[in-house]
């Protein structure tokens, strides 16, 4: 791709991309499985625009790493030590049940044990960027789904370093293979390399190239610290994908993790969507037509057997019923692993090459299903689980006068204060997770979506006299403000907003009062910004409560215009210079030497 | 027929016995309006422009409080510190206040005898007033005979609504007495 044709090649990637990731966006399709679709319509066997599939997959393998090493840079070494025990219970379990099962109905089928399990071994690894990609895109990489999935995967890449060592040593044609002590040293010597280079080379050389103030020369950098880190890692026979994230993992507390990830965020999008048009153009359809029923059954009877595993495990692991489903559909597939694995035994003659391009096929298939059995999810599946998740809900209605929805950081400050005067409220939130660790600290609350009304009933809204909306999602929040004004126009109401126009909404709304989240804690620090400035603290304090009362009128005033932007851009700019002038006013009195004072 | 703006001052006003009463009974009354300056501005910044506007509306001023350390309870100075300014209340063109009247309505916990001298509470309670006065004279307002109630602390139910009538009554002499 880097010949003549580099420009046309590049044109027709980002062309597929942008005309088809849109589309199947806005579908409710996933932009994972529009890329997939791109792939197979410009590669050989749609339009055959591009024909060098090979090196374009080496390439966009890439994203992975750069993929793996962002995700490294967001765990602290301290935050991964925790992991340890998903990644190896769970991530263990899943590698070693799925192969194991796998295994036990290939050989059924009829291939020799020793092949089954390696085919077996090879399709129990998922493909990371599959599964991580499809979670970012739902916005729970950092949900317990999240956390568990990427432990199972961080063990799948794990297990990747034994198992390709392992592999050549059944080879019946020699592959040469390096076994001595230095194997094992020079990983770990890579590794201090990392650790100290980090801490005390990184820091300067960043410095010194954030100096220059040339952007583009810092996001080289960037590229080059992971290529360099990924190729290193690989010359000591570790995956550079693995490499990369352990890179990350020992960058997360260096202070240039954040431009890091920022400069290095738009490559691992653009790779990463390569990759999986590389992958959609691998797709091999003379074997599907030539076969489809057998291809068909193999792959319908690899997923089950995949998916069956993980759901099984998604119990021990304390996930709810439609997280469960999640987890076991976005880890169904065979991944990127398995290509290698396959292509390695095929080459070390332990499995004919028919059955080596079967498997690819089916772990290539199996990637285009996962977005399919995503879709199948929340079409079919969670409007099922889901909503029986939702009717385990263990509300009780205990009389108490307060009912606070939604007990993040925002609701438990109105809780605390609530309780340190003894008075008894009864607090609803929906996350599980929340849910569980507030309990450990001894909050008593209780399970359930505050956005329905049956569930506010049951927790006593009825005799409540005041229910407070502090739940972070502010369209949630809004429709329920709107329910139960409906139901109860007595009740005291009062609402966490988090903008202006949620102000407004809420008040025609008829809630009670509603106040921005942010404003109280802003105007604080813009107080003791006055103070540092040499105003005194009462003085400031003072200039800040004025500030608030205008500003507050003003939001009030203001809601007349609504709909009408000319009018709300005249009435804002007018309300702005009375401001200054109302606050400068002010400030002369302060300052001023008037002789008055004494 | 005058307008009466009572301004209040009590920090606590669920846990008074006679003030609490007392306000209840202005706020039943016509033409009388009450700032309950504790409820209004719990953080003490006064809206200094809200509570001029109110006070030129006004035809007499009432200061309402319970005698906290020989004086008013905090809030009700920094109002007259905030409120009435140079220009308004005073100075060359502070006239708004002039010739409208002003009257203390002030309770004591302990009884009449023992604000004097030698006594407990050092001198008669007029002395303690006296700051309170020289402002609203300072200010050009004129000054109506203050409304005592000596010793809440022993009032029965039934003194406690006595006194709420006898300041029911004096706040309507303010209402209807066109001079005072």
């Amino acid at each position: 791709m880097m010949g003549e044709g580099f420009l046309e090649s590049a044109m027709i990637y980002l062309a597929a991309a942008v005309i088809a990731v849109p589309i199947f966006k806005r579908l409710g399709l996933g932009a994972v499985l529009g890329y997939l679709v791109a792939g197979m319509v410009i590669g050989p066997w749609g339009l055959k625009l591009i024909s060098d599939v090979g090196t374009i997959f080496k390439f966009s393998e890439f994203g992975v790493v750069l993929l793996m090493f962002l995700i490294g840079l967001e765990l602290k070494p301290a935050t991964l030590w925790q992991l340890r025990k998903p990644v190896f219970g769970m991530g263990g379990a899943q590698v070693f049940l799925s192969t194991l099962m796998l295994g036990l109905c290939a050989s059924l089928l009829g291939l020799e044990l020793g092949v089954a399990l390696v085919a077996a071994l090879a399709l129990a690894m998922s493909s990371t960027p599959m599964a991580l990609q499809s979670l970012e895109e739902r916005g729970l990489a950092k949900n317990p789904v999240g956390r568990l999935t990427f432990s199972v995967l961080l063990f799948q890449d794990l297990a990747v370093i034994p198992v390709l060592a392992v592999v050549p040593l059944f080879a019946t044609h020699a592959l040469t293979q390096e076994a001595n002590l230095m194997a094992v040293l020079k990983p770990f010597a890579v590794f201090l390399l990392i650790i100290v280079g980090g801490r005390y080379l990184l820091r300067p050389v960043f410095r010194y190239i954030a100096e220059t103030r040339l952007r583009e020369v810092f996001t080289a950098f960037s590229l080059f610290l992971v290529i360099g880190t990924g190729l290193l890692m690989q010359a000591v026979g570790i995956s550079m994908a693995l490499g990369t994230f352990l890179a990350g993992v020992l960058l997360a507390e260096s202070e240039y993790r954040h431009e890091l990830e920022l400069n290095l965020e738009p490559f691992k999008g653009l790779l990463l969507g390569l990759f999986f048009i590389a992958v959609g153009m691998t797709v091999d359809f003379s074997l599907l037509i030539a076969e489809p029923l057998r291809v068909l059954m193999i792959l319908g009877g690899f997923l089950a057997v995949k998916t069956l595993v993980l759901l099984a495990l998604a119990r021990p692991a304390k996930l709810t019923l439609a997280d469960g489903w999640l987890f076991a559909f976005v880890l169904s597939q065979g991944g990127e692993f398995a290509f290698v694995l396959i292509s390695m035994t095929a080459q070390a003659g332990l499995m004919d090459t028919e059955l080596a391009a079967l498997l690819v096929l089916v772990a290539t298939f199996s990637m285009l299903t996962t977005p399919v059995l995503l879709l199948i999810y929340d079409r079919f599946i969670c409007p099922h689980v889901c909503r029986e998740q939702e009717l385990e809900s263990d509300v009780r209605d205990e009389g108490n006068p307060v009912i606070i929805a939604g007990y993040g950081r925002f609701g438990q400050i109105v809780g605390r204060l609530l309780m340190s005067l003894g008075i008894p409220i009864t607090v609803l939130d929906h996350n599980p997770n929340h849910i569980e660790m507030l309990r450990k600290f001894g909050f008593k609350v209780f399970y359930g979506d505050a956005g329905r009304l049956d569930l506010l009933e049951a927790a006593g809204i009825a005799k409540a006299r005041i229910l407070v909306l502090a739940i972070d999602d502010q369209e949630v929040l809004l429709e329920t403000a709107k329910r139960v004004r409906r139901h109860y126009p007595d009740l005291t109401i009062l609402a966490r907003a988090q903008g202006r126009g949620d102000v407004a909404d809420l008040v025609e709304i008829g809630v009670t009062l509603a106040r921005r989240e942010t404003f109280g804690s802003a105007l604080e620090i813009g107080e003791l910004a006055l103070k540092e400035l040499g105003f005194g603290a009462h003085q400031a304090h003072r200039v800040a409560r004025k500030f608030r009362r205008y500003d507050e009128k003003m939001l009030k005033d203001a809601m007349q215009f609504r709909g009408d932007q000319k009018k709300a851009i005249d009435y804002a700019i007018k309300a702005r210079q009375e401001l200054e002038r109302l606050m400068q006013a002010d400030e002369q009195e302060i300052r001023g030497r008037d002789k008055d004072w004494q | 027929m005058s307008r009466v703006l009572v301004l209040f001052a009590h920090p606590n006003t669920q846990r008074s016995r006679l003030n609490r009463q007392l306000i209840l009974a202005a706020q039943r009354l016509q033409d009388i309006k009450v700032h309950d300056l504790y409820e209004m501005y719990p953080d003490h910044y006064i809206d200094v422009a809200q509570e001029q506007a109110a006070l030129a509306q006004a035809d007499a001023v009432v200061f309402q409080f319970p005698i906290y350390w020989f004086s008013a309870p905090a809030i009700l100075k920094e109002w007259q510190d905030s409120v009435l300014t140079k220009g308004f209340a005073f100075g060359a063109d502070g006239t708004a206040l002039k010739d409208k009247r002003f009257m203390l309505t002030v309770t004591t916990g302990g009884d009449a005898a023992s604000y004097a001298e030698t006594r407990p509470h050092g001198a008669p309670l007029s002395a303690y007033l006296k700051p309170f006065e020289q402002t609203a004279r300072f200010c050009g307002m004129r000054l109506v005979e203050p409304h005592v109630c000596h010793g809440v602390g022993t009032m029965s139910e039934a003194d406690v609504s006595a006194e709420a009538e006898r300041y029911a009554t004096r706040l309507q002499g303010l209402v209807t007495e066109n001079t005072a």
